[in-house]
């Protein structure tokens, strides 16, 4: 073997040893950053929660005359407390639409990625279609829904390459919310 | 609503949300995610079966596919069982049961 040749096989080695290198250190980092959107998420809730109690005080206080003037918007917590009914609506809608937006995804995707999206757009599209007909059963359909997305939640996090993966992990979101509050009102209906 | 009434409710429920994960995922794929078709509601483990298998189990409306350690000896015999899943047939009352809620079940 001559010394060139040796060269490049070395040169070679080196280029593998240093791109499984930089393999390992990209998972670590990919895997860093989804904790930390995880985390952002939280705080924003936090946040939010805190922001809302703030504006509660302002308002007691503004009641007090402890404040000169009121504050100029109210506290979502203040939202007219919307019937069951409305929210299992809102909720098919943004399972229908979670639905498509896996549907569509799973163009650019495939392996297990491709299998999970299928399995979240089939039972949101039948939760968003139960509901719709007024079954009795939407809730256990709706409860289903949430279940499933968010025992994927690791994989949700990790579709955000594409935009259409985006767009179905902001959906999956957005559905696993909007059914947790439709079956949160009715739960509370069905008892008060 | 008895237990057996719930344990075949959720069954169809399961096999209604597969039959629509199919719908969706089946196009240009070798295999699906699909949902244990078990009788307890709250479990959410998933199955990865072939098209073709699936296309095959569902020929047979009393036939269910579920986790190992998912079926009921009481009230389904297993058919086939392979690494990932076990396919059960319901038996007798089950089998009467699944018939009456197919027939029942609207689907939307």
């Amino acid at each position: 073997m001559g010394d060139d040749e040796r060269l490049m096989q070395e040169h070679g080695r080196f280029v593998v040893a240093a791109a499984r290198e930089l393999q390992a250190r990209r998972t670590l980092v990919v895997a860093e950053a989804r904790a930390e959107r995880r985390r952002g998420r939280r705080l924003r809730d936090v946040a939010a929660a805190a922001r809302d109690r703030n504006l509660d005080l302002s308002w007691r206080l503004w009641s007090l005359m402890a404040l000169p003037e009121p504050p100029s918007t109210i506290p979502l917590s203040w939202d007219v407390p919307r019937a069951a009914s409305e929210r299992l609506e809102a909720a098919c809608v943004a399972a229908g639409e979670c639905a498509e937006a896996c549907a569509a995804a799973l163009q650019g995707a495939d392996g297990e990625e491709r299998r999970t999206l299928a399995s979240i757009s089939g039972v949101a599209a039948y939760a968003a279609d139960f509901g719709r007909v007024g079954d009795p059963d939407s809730r256990r359909a709706l409860s289903l829904c949430v279940r499933v997305i968010e025992s994927n939640s690791i994989l949700l996090d990790g579709l955000g390459s594409t935009t259409d993966g985006a767009l179905a992990a902001s959906s999956t979101r957005r559905c696993a919310e909007e059914c947790t509050r439709a079956l949160a009102a009715s739960y509370l209906e069905a008892e008060g | 609503m008895s237990d057996f009434d719930a344990a075949v409710r959720s069954e169809l429920l399961f096999r209604a949300v597969n039959e629509r994960i199919f719908e969706i995922g089946a196009n240009d794929a070798e295999a699906l995610e699909i949902l244990c078709e078990c009788g307890d509601e709250s479990c959410i483990s998933t199955v990865v079966i072939t098209v073709r298998a699936y296309e095959r189990l569902r020929l047979d409306s009393s036939r269910f596919v579920v986790c190992e350690g998912h079926e009921l000896a009481d009230i389904e015999r297993v058919t086939e069982r392979t690494p990932e899943y076990l396919v059960v047939e319901k038996a007798g009352r089950a089998s009467e049961a699944v018939v009456r809620g197919l027939a029942d079940r609207m689907v939307p």
